[in-house]
């Protein structure tokens, strides 16, 4: 059955529909108060800063390979040295998906924000304020909602962990115990996670190892009924972020997770040019590697951060996924009004 | 062997030597390094449910398990009543152990059960099943476009979406993995 019959029958589940369109008129009015310039995105690039494990659709015009943006990272930092100064952008953003699933499409709407002067403590601020402004423009005025059975509490503050305290606390580790690919394999074997003992390091990267482990001891005990931001990243699965000046290990990303998904994903950014073409060469030589598609080389996004962009931090957020559980949706499919 | 990329729902597993039904899968995190499969895994023996996440690609042990048909009998609070038509032998298992639990259980239906040493370890049903409908509001006066639907209830009390032709008394098939109206029975 697809989703308008259901609603054309059902007309009392308009009201899920709409979240989406809400949290967005919400976000509007957020940023509009607070000074912030609204960019419109191109959903096509000419080139991309291509992260190894982001998967792209590529499209052709007149014999020339162009991108559909799997983020507006890079018009957000190219209108940075323009000087666009604090802005905001809401649009559809792309990834190369092996399978449709109830919390991923390949097509989905991206929020993104730049706070001018700010690190990623200042936008994991941000971020509780606006989705809590979206709870009230929903009509809930103690922001508390029930998703699938179970209650989640955005009011206050919200939790915030770096990862070393998460593998401190769930798997009595730090993040220099899971530096080498050869300790972390044998972790993650040890502790069940990993069946095939023999898998070599390019079956099985050091990012495949940590997902397993943070999947399994981390994100499976993480509280269901706050939404919690994780911080300070291993370096090597953040390459545009700026590194932790306190631990060299670690870069100043941030994630936010609630019910259990992944909603929205934020840096302090990278503002060293040459560090940032170095990492952006490495992530092209991994995909090299691993016998994946590159995009074009981004010189223009390198040009423009050499040029000098404003201490900044930026974050994108799937509002897809987050109107899902303001809906009490069990998947994506039951608040669009679309099927693919 | 199996490649995890492979593993499906039912599938009996032994995961750090002790075995178990997959009970949920599902892709999870695409795009953070190839694609991961997040699952939850039934334990044979002691029915404790654990949820892990595999990396695709990872190798899992499957189990060879005896498979036959069964026959459903009744439902007793927690339990459901089987018996193999052929044998005759009868058993139970639990209800929340079952796919959509009791919604799709009837006694003209064939099930497939799963043994593993002596014990039932699963039971699958059936992937389209006719039932009757035992509750329909009449269609909404005016709405004759052919794609609306209303919601009734079958025999065995599972609620479902349907086109608004169809009436009480009339016998339907449903999808039971989609829990979706397929045609007039």
């Amino acid at each position: 059955m697809y989703s308008w019959q259901t609603l054309a029958s059902n007309p009392q589940l308009w009201p899920k529909y709409l979240v989406k369109q809400e949290i967005i008129r919400a976000t509007r009015s957020f940023f509009e108060a607070r000074g912030y310039r609204e960019l419109e995105s191109p959903i096509l690039s000419p080139a991309l800063p291509s992260e190894r494990y982001l998967n792209f659709l590529a499209t052709e015009v007149g014999g020339r390979e162009l991108y559909l943006i799997p983020s507006t990272e890079r018009y957000n930092k190219i209108g940075l040295a323009a000087g666009i100064g604090n802005h905001f952008v809401v649009t559809k953003v792309f990834r190369g998906l092996e399978q449709i699933s109830p919390n991923h499409r390949p097509e989905f709407t991206m929020l993104e924000w730049y706070h001018l002067d700010g690190t990623y403590f200042d936008i994991m601020n941000d971020t509780q304020t606006l989705v809590c402004s979206m709870l009230e423009r929903l009509g809930n005025t103690n922001y508390k909602i029930t998703y699938q059975g179970s209650e989640i509490d955005f009011s206050g503050n919200w939790h915030r962990q770096s990862v070393d305290e998460l593998l401190q606390q769930h798997a009595n580790l730090s993040v220099s115990d899971i530096a080498d690919w050869n300790d972390l394999k044998q972790i993650v074997i040890d502790l069940g996670f990993l069946q095939n003992k023999d898998a070599t390091e390019s079956q099985m990267s050091w990012q495949d190892l940590f997902e397993l482990l943070f999947f399994n001891k981390v994100e499976a005990n993480l509280d269901p009924h706050k939404p919690t931001f994780i911080y300070g990243y291993p370096r090597i699965l953040a390459p545009l972020a700026a590194p932790d000046p306190e631990n060299p290990l670690v870069s100043q990303k941030v994630e936010l997770y609630i019910a259990g998904k992944e909603i929205a994903n934020g840096y302090t950014e990278l503002r060293d040019g040459d560090l940032l073409e170095k990492n952006l060469r490495a992530e092209y030589a991994a995909r090299e590697l691993m016998g994946l598609p590159v995009a074009k080389f981004d010189d223009e996004l390198i040009a423009a951060i050499h040029s000098g962009i404003p201490a900044v931090a930026g974050i994108g957020m799937g509002l897809d996924r987050l109107a899902m559980i303001l809906a009490d949706a069990k998947s994506l499919d039951e608040i669009s009004l679309f099927s693919l | 062997m199996a490649i995890t990329s492979n593993i499906f729902l039912g599938q009996t597993v032994k995961y750090n030597n002790e075995l178990y039904t997959i009970i949920e899968c599902q892709f999870a995190a695409m795009g953070k390094g190839s694609s991961f499969k997040r699952t939850r895994l039934r334990n044979i023996v002691t029915g404790k449910v654990i949820p892990i996440t595999f990396k695709d690609g990872d190798t899992v042990d499957e189990v060879e398990v005896d498979k036959f048909n069964v026959q459903y009998l009744y439902t007793d609070q927690n339990k459901a009543y089987f018996m193999n038509p052929i044998s005759f032998e009868q058993f139970d298992f639990p209800v929340d152990g079952i796919p959509s639990e009791a919604d799709f259980l009837h006694v003209d239906a064939i099930y497939m059960a799963s043994r593993f040493e002596e014990n039932i370890i699963s039971i699958v049903l059936p992937m389209k099943i006719t039932l009757e409908v035992i509750e329909a509001p009449d269609g909404v006066k005016g709405d004759t476009a052919g794609n609306a639907t209303k919601e009734v209830i079958v025999e065995t009390g599972a609620k479902m979406q349907v086109p608004l032709f169809v009436k009480r008394g009339d016998k339907i098939i449903i999808n039971t993995e989609s829990r979706s109206y397929v045609s007039k029975g």
